[in-house]
């Protein structure tokens, strides 16, 4: 099997299951009891605690724990939301193409009387502080733009968006589950009030994640019971996955650069292997990129039989089309950077990591290559297309 | 058949030599079930009568590919409507009447009401 879907799960590492091994069997005390067994729990967490904050240039007081980045995204931008309409400000500004979690509370926040303005992102899918400022009012009360696109790849010139918030003393989120782990986060220095990070995006458990909220920046709670995580997110602590969390990101942070360099360059071979297929197009700007991530399309084939295809040669991948999706329609994201519908439903997104091979890119290309070329050999779109019947677009 | 916003498009060519299907060959653009079911359609009607082929429904061809997922089962309408839509081209071609009630409505997609 080659598994190139690394932006919808990683394999968990061994150092996060044998930092989660001892939760489980031994050390199994509720941190919040006060004998010592549920104690020894509970330094557990706080420690844990310190070493993600260390990996994200924050202070442990600014740290919540959650059940993942579903979960922070929601949290940092209902909070949000609540503190601007007790100022009477409920103006959001965000991007096209979010993920879900966000589009979807920004959708309810609709509903309820907010008004969003979702930013073109291009052609080539960044956005810019430029247009931040332009699109930020009096009545603004958050900016939440993600730090990687989870299907394109695309990094935001974060430092910039943050600056550009700072000035008109706006609250900005930032969704950073796809590059958390990845790409170097220092919350600080970046200007970032509010990110939330997954844990099984950077080789620990599923279930998990944690969201970032500057000191000064109020957070209202989305779960409410007990007192942990000072009064910000009810329920027993999540210790075992808590614990390979934080075992996970440091190692990650710990070969950051070095797998940065050996998986940017295995993904441009791979980008290049894929664009000498006739009539495709690499989704997204190719520098401005996470390491891993690659997203074509391909004209005149559909995406779900693409990866069944590829499935049945032993890859996992992902796509953008709509018979994926579930809807009438291709990917948010590709619409968003402007690709037709019909060209949106022929895509395709390859995530590889660090342990992805020389040999397995050259497999994935071949590979690729061979299902398109059979899928366009029965396709009547690409007979049109051919033809001159209708004109090729990529 | 079909339309490239909600998906599919398949299309069907049939060799009929004494009212019968000597041969038939598909094309379609679409996710996995949309091309099981246009290719099991053309199994199933091969070597048939044209009147027989007729009869195709897409319970057949859903049936013959042990189940589709209930959000799939429109490509198997789309399967029948082709090849009606291909019987219905044939008939037209060779002049002789036909009962429209046996043809669907071809302008029409259920699935995503274009």
């Amino acid at each position: 099997m080659i598994y190139a879907d690394n932006a919808a799960t990683t394999k968990i590492s061994r150092a996060a299951i044998d930092a989660m091994l001892p939760y489980m069997d031994e050390f199994y005390g509720n941190p919040s009891s006060l004998y010592d067994f549920g104690q020894k729990a509970k330094e557990a967490l706080e420690d844990a605690r310190s070493r993600i904050s260390a990996c994200l240039g924050c202070n442990p007081r600014e740290l919540t724990f959650t059940s993942g980045g579903s979960e922070a995204d929601n949290q940092a931008i209902r909070s949000s939301a609540i503190l601007g309409a007790r100022k009477g400000k409920k103006h959001i500004i965000s991007t096209a193409f979010e993920h879900h979690a966000v589009l979807h509370t920004l959708k309810a926040l609709e509903r309820e009387g907010f008004e969003i303005t979702l930013l073109d992102v291009h052609e080539n899918g960044l956005v810019t502080a430029e247009q931040v400022r332009q699109a930020t009012r009096p009545d603004t009360c958050l900016v939440t733009i993600m730090y990687a696109n989870n299907e394109i790849g695309t990094v935001q010139p974060i430092w910039e968006i943050g600056a550009a918030c700072r000035e008109a003393r706006v609250l900005f989120h930032t969704d950073a589950v796809q590059a958390a782990g990845h790409l170097p986060i220092d919350a600080q220095a970046q200007n970032i009030d509010l990110l939330s990070l997954s844990a099984h995006k950077f080789h620990g458990p599923k279930g998990i994640g944690a969201l970032y909220t500057r000191r000064g920046a109020p957070l209202e709670s989305l779960i409410e019971g007990g007192a942990q995580e000072r009064g910000k997110r009810a329920g027993t602590e999540n210790i075992p996955a808590i614990m390979g969390m934080a075992a996970a990101l440091e190692e990650s942070c710990a070969h950051m650069k070095e797998n940065a360099v050996k998986v940017s360059a295995l993904r441009d071979k791979l980008i290049a292997g894929l664009s000498e297929i006739p009539h495709s197009i690499l989704n997204g700007d190719p520098v401005n990129r996470l390491p891993g991530n690659v997203n074509f399309c391909f004209e005149g084939i559909e995406g779900e039989s693409l990866l069944l295809l590829l499935d049945d040669k032993g890859i996992c991948a992902s796509s953008g089309s709509a018979c994926t999706s579930g809807s009438l329609d291709p990917s948010h994201v590709l619409l968003a950077i402007g690709r037709p519908h019909e060209v949106a439903h022929g895509s395709l997104r390859l995530t590889i990591n660090e342990e992805t091979t020389e040999a397995e890119a050259d497999c994935l290309v071949e590979a690729v290559r061979d299902v398109v070329a059979y899928l366009r050999s029965i396709s009547p779109v690409w007979r049109d297309l051919e033809s001159g019947k209708a004109p090729h677009i990529i | 058949m079909g339309n490239a916003k909600c998906g599919d498009i398949m299309k069907i060519y049939l060799k009929i030599s004494d009212g019968v299907i000597a041969d038939v060959k598909f094309e379609t653009f679409g996710c996995g079930s949309a091309i099981a079911s246009s290719s099991m359609a053309t199994e199933l009607i091969k070597g048939k009568p044209v009147e027989e082929a007729l009869t195709l429904t897409n319970r057949a061809v859903a049936e013959a590919l042990d189940g589709l997922p209930a959000h799939k089962l429109h490509c198997s309408v789309l399967a029948e409507e082709a090849i009606k839509a291909a019987l219905k081209d044939y008939y037209d071609r060779q002049g002789i009447a036909c009962d429209p009630a046996q043809f669907p409505d071809r302008a029409h997609c259920e699935g995503c009401g274009q």
